[in-house]
This record gives C-alpha cells, structure tokens and sequence, in this order.
C-alpha cells in the first residue's frame, strides 16, 4: 500500500511537473501566439482593442486570442503593397549570408589554429578574443566608428557585415567544435603524410560540422536581429536590415507590424528547425568537451 | 528526409518571397504619378492685348426744336442713316396751334405791358417840366424883385448924394424944407427896405416852391426810370424772342409739324418719346458719315494692367468698299471703371470706315527680363488667396532614390496667358517644376520622373 502510494505521489508529481512545465513553454510562446492573432486582426477591431492605450484614457485594453473578424488584409498589404518591406527582407538576407560566408571563410582557420596549434602568446591572445566576445556593442561602436570612417565604409553594407564577419563569437563557438576532434585522427592523418591543409579541409571541418552549424545557427539568429550596427553604421535607408523596418511601423498599423514580425520569425523559425539537430548537438559537445578540456588540464 | 523537406518549404517560402517582392515593386510602381518636369527660365513676358472695337461718331451733332412740344410721329431709328430733306419727327399739329395762340396771347399781353411803362416815363418827364419852369418863373420874379430894389435904392443914393450936396446951404429958418428932405429920405429908404424885403420873399417863396417841383419829380422818379428802361428793354427782348418763337412754331405749322433733316447722318441718340413733349435738348443726336471718327473699346481689367494713353495699336477694319484697312493708331483716352476694367478711345482719320463699323485692336508689350518663369499650367491653387506650384526633390528611402513632389508657395510677379514669372524662397533655376502628372498629386507624394 505504501509502494503504491509512493507510486502514486510520482505519478502526480510527473503529471504535475509536466503541468508546470507545458504551462511555462505555453507561457513562453504566448507572445508568439499574439502576434500571430494580431496578424490577422484588421484596423478596425485593433483600433477598438487597443484605442484605450492609444488614447491614454485610464482603461483596460480587450484582448481576444480569436479575433472577431479575422482577415488576411495585413498580410496582403505587408506582401504586396509594401516593397520597403521586402526590399529590407532581402537586405538582411544578404547580410546574413554575407556574415556567414565571412565568419566561415576568416573564423574556421582562426578557430582551428585556436584548437589545434601550440603557439607561444595563444593563451593570451585567446583570452583577449574571449573579452572582445564578451564586451557590448556600446563599448565597442566608438573604435568600429573610427575605423571605418578611416576605410571609408561608413554608410555602406561593409559597415555591417565586415565587423560581424570579424566577430568572435562565431571563433570560440568553432574552436569549441574543434576542440572535441581526436587528436589522434589527427595525428594519424598527419603521420598518413596529409598535409595540414588537407586535415584542415576534410577531416577538421567535416568532423566539426555540428559545431559549426550550431554556430552559424547562433550567429544567423544574432545577425538576423542585429539592430545596433545598422542604427549607427547606416544612414541611408535602402541599406536597413528588416530588424530596423519593424519600429518604423506605428501603433496604428499594430496588425502589420504583427504581420511583419511573423514573416520575419518565419526565417528564423525555418533556420531552427534545419538545424536545432545540430544545434542541440553543438551544445552537447561544447558541454562535453568542456569536461574532457578540465579534465585534461587537470 | 525530413530535413529535406524542411529545405524545401524553406525555399519555396524564399520563393514566394521573391514573387511578393517583384508583385509588390510592381504595383508600386505602376501606382506612383507619372510627372513631367520642366525648370524655369528667365524671360520677358509678352503681354498681348486683342480686343474688337467699333467705330463711333467723333463728333455729335443736334436736331433741335422747341421744348415743350408734344411728338406725334418719329420716323427714324438710332443707327439709321439719313440723308439731307428727310423727315425725322412729326409734332402735333394741334398741339402746335394751341402753343401758338397761347403765344399771340402772350405777346399782347407784354405788349400792354410795355405801354403803361411808356406812360409812366411821360409822367416823369412832366414833373422835371414843371421843376424846370418853376425854377426859372421863381428866378424871374427874383430877378424883377431884385431890379426894383435897384430901381429904389438908386433913387435914394441920388437923393443922398443930393443932400449931402446941399445940406450946406440949407440953413436955419427952413425947416418946412428939411422936413420935407428928410420925408422924402425916409419914404426912399422905406421903398428900399420894402423892395429887400420883396426880393428875400422872392427868394423864399422860390426855395418853398422848388421844394414842391422837386418833390413831383421826385415822385415821378419813384418809378425809377432806369429800371422803366430796363424793364422796357426786357419786355421788347421777350415780345422779340415770342415773336420769333411763334414764328418758328408756325413755320412747323406750314410744314405741318415736320421737323427735316439739314443734313446727311447717322442717328446715333433719340432724346423724345412719341406722346412725350420735347425737352430743352438736341431732340435726335447724329453723327456725320464723313466727320470725325474714334474707335471704341472696352478692356478687362487684366488688360488695362498694361495699357497707358498713348500705346500704340494695330488696327484691323473692313472698309466700305469691302477692302480691309490696317493701320496704326494711339490710345488717346483710357476711361477706367469701378472693378478694373475700362474703355479705350482711338482717333481714328479713315474717312472710308462707315460708323458702327467693328475693328480689331491688338497691342504687344514686352517687359523686362524677368529670373523665373514658369508656364501658367505649373500653378495651382493654394488655399483661398495663394498660389503654390509642385516642386519635385530627391530623397534617400528604402527603395533607394525617390523623387518625392512638395507644394512651395510662390508669389507672381507679372503673368500673361500662358506664362507667369515667379518669386520664391523655394524655386531656384534647377528647381524640377511639375508640369503636368497622370494624376492629382498630393505634398510628399512620391512620383516617377519624365524628362
């Protein structure tokens, strides 16, 4: 009877537990399920949903989770009476892929030098990359500033996509994928007379590709959101990110910003989904190399 | 597998995208105003004034008849032409008779008038008669009285000389004889002092019956006989001038109430009404085909803006012999009015324009060069008393370029028909003006650009 009971209590405690945490997750994607509702929520039922905010008469803002008359008018302005928009979309795009072609192209041999060379200073210059990752774009901004007003790239997407390029974070998140190769392989492929480009080329990089994507992931979803290099490096308007489109959008047109936000989660969304395999195991490797490094160095 | 799919919806989802992207640029597009700009330039305007005129008489003549005359018959109308020996107008043959003996009337009536101030004159001359005479019955007797009084008293110096001549030699014992001497002295100054006293009545009876002529005169003259004159002066002057009134009214009589013309014209005023007496004025006004000529025209108040006297026309008519005849003449007058406009006079010496006759007047004016100008199509309406033009400028948006049109208010200096020169803050030489766009343009649309 007392085995049962316990079993019962766990039975309880799990279903509770998965209450709890079912309802967190909910609670987590309510703003998600908002702005999908929103999105098909015309100007006239926001306006009577949301007017006592606008015109800050002391009252309480109604909120439906089924819109009354739900409609797909936002959308439909947002796709195709709304160049701006798209025109911002496929500039982020291009940025991003910029970046990550960038990040890829100088950040894999840094972090693989990182990860498999001994060189005298590494530790130092390693700690320096890591402070760098760790400083805010507020710290940072007045030195990327100068630097490229001296290059002469202010105003320009290289303004953006040059200092993301040489960000490094994307540096410690692959030397973090490197770092759990087998040196040994290594070893052996050198030993196999291959040469350090080659080990580089298709053993590193292949055997790294979770962490890899794992970080491109990571820094596809920080680029795509990025809003403070474009606000201080861009001043022309066709050279906007789709992040700084979003508060362009006033109050009024709650329903399209709302649109706006859906398809700009949309990517994202797509890009998780692609890749949350590989992300999940970036995160486990990086966890598990972590042990193996201060195992090691113990 | 799975992932692939992914992939898949990931790229259709991009595709779509991209549809939306060329779908959404296009109808952009398409919906954007398509304007026409032009820049302004700097010139001089031209101000044309074409009016039509007509030709009028330069000078006016009268038909004149008594007033006071009823109008029976008119048998020309205003504009009708008319040649010398024409009936004009009829009056009232009996109304013209009854004028008539009212006049007689009148004219006996002065004339009786005038009479008894004839009389009244007569009188006067009477009394001035009878002072004359008196004055000189009064001296006479004066004068008789005074040569008695010299008669007496020469006697009396004789006998005084006598005495004194002979007093010596009278002695004592004869005073019988002294006595009689003094008597006799006595009696010829008693006949002297009587004839003084004589001669002072004479002289105060012609002083009182002066007084007396002088009053008749006096009161003769009462009637003051430069007024009689005058007065008979103005009852001759008005039995003169009824006379020659009623002798004009029964020369229309004769002519039975016929008023001819005297000469060739054209009416150009009618001031009586059949049943209506005539008035104190030309009863028809005409004009002579060959007198003097001025066109006449009349000018909007744009117009007049840039017209003075002495601006000189062209000048277009048909002749009478159907030719057309241009030439040059001046504005001589220019009549302006309440509201703007006004009326121009021309001389005009073409004797082979008939009265009535339309021309056309035209007149170019350049001004000065002015450092904008803009066609009159560029300017709209801005609010209730401004004008504005569209100006088209670039600005940065996130379709890169845009030509994005903004309302300037602008003041015109001078316009024309078609052109206007402009001031503004705003507009300068490179300034794009929008000409003409596909559809009504609102400030801060964004427009495409055509050259």
């Amino acid at each position: 009877m007392w085995r049962n009971r316990k079993r019962l209590m766990q039975d309880v405690f799990k279903n509770l537990q998965f209450i709890v945490v079912v309802g967190l997750g909910i609670s987590f994607c309510i703003p998600v399920i908002m702005l999908l509702c929103g999105s098909l929520v015309d100007e006239i039922e926001w306006a009577e949903r949301i007017g006592p905010m606008i015109l800050d008469n002391e009252q309480y803002i109604e909120w439906n989770w089924i819109p009354d008359y739900p409609t797909l008018v936002n959308f439909k302005e947002l796709l195709f009476f709304r160049p701006q928009f798209l025109t911002l979309f496929w500039n982020s795009i291009g940025m991003v892929l910029l970046i990550l072609v960038g990040q890829l192209v100088v950040g894999l041999p840094g972090a693989w030098s990182f990860a498999v060379y001994h060189f005298k200073g590494k530790r130092i210059l390693f700690s320096l990359y890591v402070i760098l990752m760790i400083l805010p774009f507020q710290v940072t901004m007045l030195s990327k500033y100068l630097v490229l007003c001296r290059l002469g790239l202010m105003n320009t997407g290289w303004a953006v996509i040059l200092p993301a390029v040489y960000s490094t974070f994307p540096v410690f998140l692959f030397y973090r994928g490197f770092c759990g190769l087998k040196r040994e392989i290594l070893e052996a492929a050198r030993m196999d007379g291959a040469s350090e480009w080659r080990i580089f080329w298709e053993m590193g990089i292949p055997l790294a590709k979770g962490g890899i994507l794992s970080a491109l992931v990571l820094s596809f979803l920080e680029c795509w959101n990025m809003m403070e290099e474009p606000m201080a490096f861009l001043k022309d308007k066709s050279l906007w990110p789709l992040s700084l489109y979003l508060p362009e959008i006033g109050i009024e047109q709650a329903g399209m910003a709302c649109c706006a936000s859906i398809i700009t989660l949309t990517v994202s969304l797509f890009i998780f989904v692609l890749f949350k395999d590989y992300l999940e195991m970036g995160i486990v490797s990086s966890a598990l190399n972590e042990s193996a490094l201060i195992k090691r160095e113990k | 597998m799975k992932n692939k799919k992914i992939m898949a919806a990931f790229g259709i989802f991009l595709g779509f995208m991209l549809l939306c992207t060329i779908i959404a640029k296009g109808l952009y597009t398409s919906g954007l105003p398509v304007v026409f700009v032009e820049k302004p330039t700097s010139n001089s305007l031209v101000h044309e004034v074409n009016v039509s005129g007509k030709v009028k008489e330069g000078q006016v003549y009268g038909v004149c008849v008594d007033s006071g005359l009823r109008v029976a018959t008119i048998k020309i109308r205003k504009g009708e032409a008319f040649s010398s020996g024409d009936p004009l107008f009829q009056i009232d043959t009996n109304d013209l008779r009854s004028i008539i003996e009212m006049q007689e009337q009148k004219i006996q009536w002065l004339s009786a008038q005038k009479k008894e101030e004839e009389i009244g004159k007569k009188e006067l001359s009477y009394a001035k008669t009878d002072y004359d005479l008196a004055v000189k019955e009064f001296d006479l007797e004066i004068l008789r009285k005074q040569m008695e009084l010299q008669e007496a008293r020469d006697p009396l110096r004789l006998y005084e000389e006598y005495l004194a001549g002979t007093s010596s030699t009278v002695s004592q014992g004869d005073s019988g004889q002294v006595y009689n001497r003094k008597e006799k002295l006595e009696q010829l100054r008693a006949a002297v002092s009587r004839c003084e006293i004589y001669v002072q009545e004479a002289l105060l009876e012609k002083e009182t019956g002066l007084i007396m002529a002088k009053r008749e005169v006096e009161i003769a003259e009462a009637a003051d006989s430069e007024t009689i004159c005058a007065q008979q002066e103005e009852l001759l002057a008005e039995i003169d001038a009824l006379q020659k009134h009623k002798q004009r009214l029964q020369e229309l009589l004769e002519a039975n109430g016929w008023v001819y013309a005297s000469r060739s014209g054209k009416v150009t005023e009618i001031n009586i009404l059949v049943g209506n007496r005539t008035q104190d004025m030309a009863s028809i006004l005409y004009a002579l085909d060959e007198g003097k000529k001025i066109v006449e025209a009349d000018f909007t108040k744009e117009q007049t803006e840039h017209l003075t006297p002495g601006c000189e026309f062209q000048i277009k008519v048909r002749q009478r012999d159907g030719s057309t005849a241009a030439e040059s003449v001046i504005l001589s007058y220019l009549d302006k009015k309440e509201g703007g406009d006004s009326r121009g006079e021309f001389f005009f010496e073409n004797d082979n324009v008939a009265l009535g006759q339309t021309a056309t007047l035209s007149f170019k004016k350049r001004t000065d060069i002015y450092e904008m100008c803009i066609r009159k199509e560029f300017i709209h309406q801005s609010g209730v008393t401004g004008k504005s033009v569209f100006v088209v400028e670039e600005q940065e948006g996130i379709l890169g370029t845009e030509q994005r049109v903004r309302s300037v208010p602008i003041t015109i200096l001078d316009e024309n028909d078609t052109m206007a020169a402009i001031e503004s803050v705003d507009i300068m030489l490179e300034t794009r003006i929008v000409a003409s766009a596909s559809r009504q343009l609102e400030d801060g649309d964004i427009v495409r650009v055509m050259e």
